[in-house]
């Protein structure tokens, strides 16, 4: 009992860090790519949370689906992106669009 | 026979609603005619919609509604019904507005005509929340929406056309949606951990969940992710560049599906389990704080925007901040009010967005000066989804603040009423704005003439706004829908 307590625990731990380092690699991450891999960090850290929590296993397959759709159109974002900016890095994007903006305001 | 037809379509209503949408999702995928492709969404909706439509009314006046016990995950609650139901009919205004034989002007420099693609996605991101609303439990709430997030995204991305900040726009709600699912996942797992189901009709019931800490924690998290979903400050990165750059038909489809879809979503969470489970008032004050926090900041970033479009989705986040503080207060009353002030943004935002697509996603705010001489359909229903939003008595949102006053005060929450005084004087101050510009100023720059056809096709969804919002002169039906489907729970109807 007392083993399965430290066990889930662990598991939670674990889970949290993965979460944290996901979520920091998409929020601050320079490149789209790296922010890609930090939302694939965040629902993989998702999924061993679930697991853990011994969520059904709907919930499961479930999380695994929404996580795999959302890599796969992250992939072509980023395809796209690429053709169109010439540059996945997150600064040239941000200087894209407000060169944009500042065209279509004028 | 037809009798039959019906009967069955009402006992399997979530499913055919959902048959409805997503079979017109998929046929348009064959089509290559765009005139085609509109007849097949629009019929598709209409059924939708119609359907809804008889689930709320046979649930508001008390009628016997049964549901065939099918092992998909769908059931019907008082909250869920009505927010589907008032999904069902924006989707349907929406593809009005959609109509193929207008020049929608996706960028400033080329006109870009509907693509069936784009119709197609706007079905599955209704289908995608009215499954969210149907759903019996946490799993089916977060596949339904996920299916309306990512085709949300999906059509911000091919919307854009020339626009590659579009792009740009797309990958930031899909990144920012992945850690709201994220966060929904977490809070799922929680919830059944600590309830030992992550079945609606189970949660609340389960011994010992109101102080469980493992599901109030859970719980938290997923009105959270809803929260980010629906746009509400200070979760809401996503939505200026979505609303200043994307094309005007994923401005008004997601504006308005995705927001009702996610709000319904929350009030749906806190009517079937936090308000039975009679939970921590930490989830109470949480829901309130996030609320009075999305009045001051959607209402302060609305007041500095500078693009039509962003204006209205930042006036829309303050109104859910009301939504939220509505629903926070956690009675029956409140949550009847919360449905009120839904139908009130549901037509606001409606008339606004689809106002705004007919002028370029960058169109500053100076490109409305004069459009009342130009467009004067369109202005007027601009002028009253403005004034709804400002909650100009006569007008649903007059009704809306004035039962969430009504029913805080009675609680003995005073404070409540400064906080919809707070909301509604920046939204005349915002709001007031937009009509001077329509009304009372001459164009400065030189202002594209609005086409005959443009305004034509947006005539029957502007006037359905319209009367949505005048809606709040005759209330009675509306209120004793809501008063009725505040009270239905999940597992409720069998």
């Amino acid at each position: 009992m007392a083993l399965d307590h430290a066990a889930l625990i662990l598991q939670s731990a674990a889970a949290f860090i993965l979460f944290a380092l996901g979520a920091i690699a998409l929020m601050t991450a320079g490149s789209v790519g790296k922010r890609m891999m930090g939302l694939a960090t965040l629902s993989l850290a998702a999924l061993y949370a679930l697991a853990a929590l011994g969520a059904p296993q709907s919930l499961l397959i479930a999380a695994a689906f929404a996580g795999l759709c959302q890599i796969v159109l992250g992939i072509g974002l980023m395809v796209r992106i690429k053709e169109d900016y010439g540059s996945a890095e997150a600064r040239d994007l941000d200087d894209g669009d407000r060169e944009s903006e500042r065209t279509d305001q004028t | 026979m037809i009798e039959f037809l019906i009967e069955t379509t009402r006992i399997h209503a979530p499913l055919a609603i959902l048959a409805a949408l997503l079979i017109g999702a998929a046929a348009l995928v064959c089509v290559a005619d765009r005139f085609l492709a509109w007849l097949l969404a629009m019929a598709a909706a209409a059924s939708g919609c119609v359907i809804a439509l008889d689930v709320v009314w046979r649930l508001s006046i008390g009628h016997r509604v049964r549901l065939a016990q099918l092992d998909l995950a769908l059931g019907i609650d008082g909250v869920g019904g009505f927010a589907a139901a008032l999904v069902a009919l924006a989707l349907f205004c929406v593809l009005i507005a959609a109509a193929p034989n207008r020049r929608l002007r996706d960028n400033q420099t080329e006109s870009a005509r509907v693509e069936p693609l784009a119709l197609g996605l706007i079905l599955l991101i209704a289908a995608g929340w009215i499954t969210a609303l149907f759903a019996s439990d946490l799993t089916m709430m977060f596949l339904g929406a996920q299916t309306g997030w990512i085709a949300s995204v999906g059509l911000a991305a091919v919307s854009g056309r020339r626009d590659r900040a579009a792009l740009s726009a797309a990958l930031r709600m899909l990144l920012f949606g992945g850690l709201a699912s994220c966060l929904f996942l977490l809070g799922a797992g929680f919830v059944g951990f600590g309830a030992g189901s992550i079945q609606f009709s189970e949660i609340a019931s389960a011994p010992g969940f109101a102080s469980d800490k493992a599901a109030s924690i859970g719980l938290g998290l997923i009105l959270l992710a809803l929260a980010a979903m629906a746009g509400a400050p200070p979760l809401h990165a996503w939505l200026g560049p979505l609303h200043g750059r994307a094309g005007g038909l994923a401005s008004l489809a997601i504006g308005v599906l995705g927001v009702l879809g996610a709000v319904g979503c929350l009030a749906r969470a806190v009517a079937s389990i936090v308000l039975v489970a009679d939970v921590a008032q930490g989830m109470s004050v949480g829901l309130v704080l996030l609320g009075v926090l999305g009045v001051v900041a959607g209402s302060l970033q609305a007041i500095g925007a500078t693009n039509l479009r962003r204006l209205i989705a930042y006036a829309g986040a303050a109104q859910i901040g009301c939504i939220l503080i509505a629903l926070g207060l956690g009675t029956p009353a409140t949550i009847a009010s919360a449905l009120v002030q839904m139908t009130a943004l549901a037509a606001s935002l409606l008339a606004l967005f689809a106002g705004a697509s007919a002028l370029p996603a960058s169109a500053p705010l100076p490109s409305l000066d004069g459009l009342a001489r130009r467009a004067p359909l369109i202005s007027l229903a601009m002028t009253l989804g403005a004034l709804n939003l400002i909650g100009a008595p006569l007008t649903l949102g007059f009704l809306g603040r004035f039962r969430l006053v009504q029913a805080g005060v009675g609680g003995g929450w005073w404070w409540t009423a400064g906080a919809v005084i707070i909301a509604s004087l920046a939204a005349v101050f915002y709001a007031g704005r937009l009509i001077e510009r329509l009304y009372f100023r001459r164009a400065q720059i030189s202002a594209e003439r609005v086409g005959l056809g443009a305004q034509a096709a947006l005539a029957p969804s502007l006037v359905l706004a319209m009367a949505l919002i005048m809606w709040g002169v005759t209330p009675q039906i509306l209120l004793s829908a809501v008063d009725a489907v505040a009270l239905i729970l999940p597992g409720d109807v069998r």
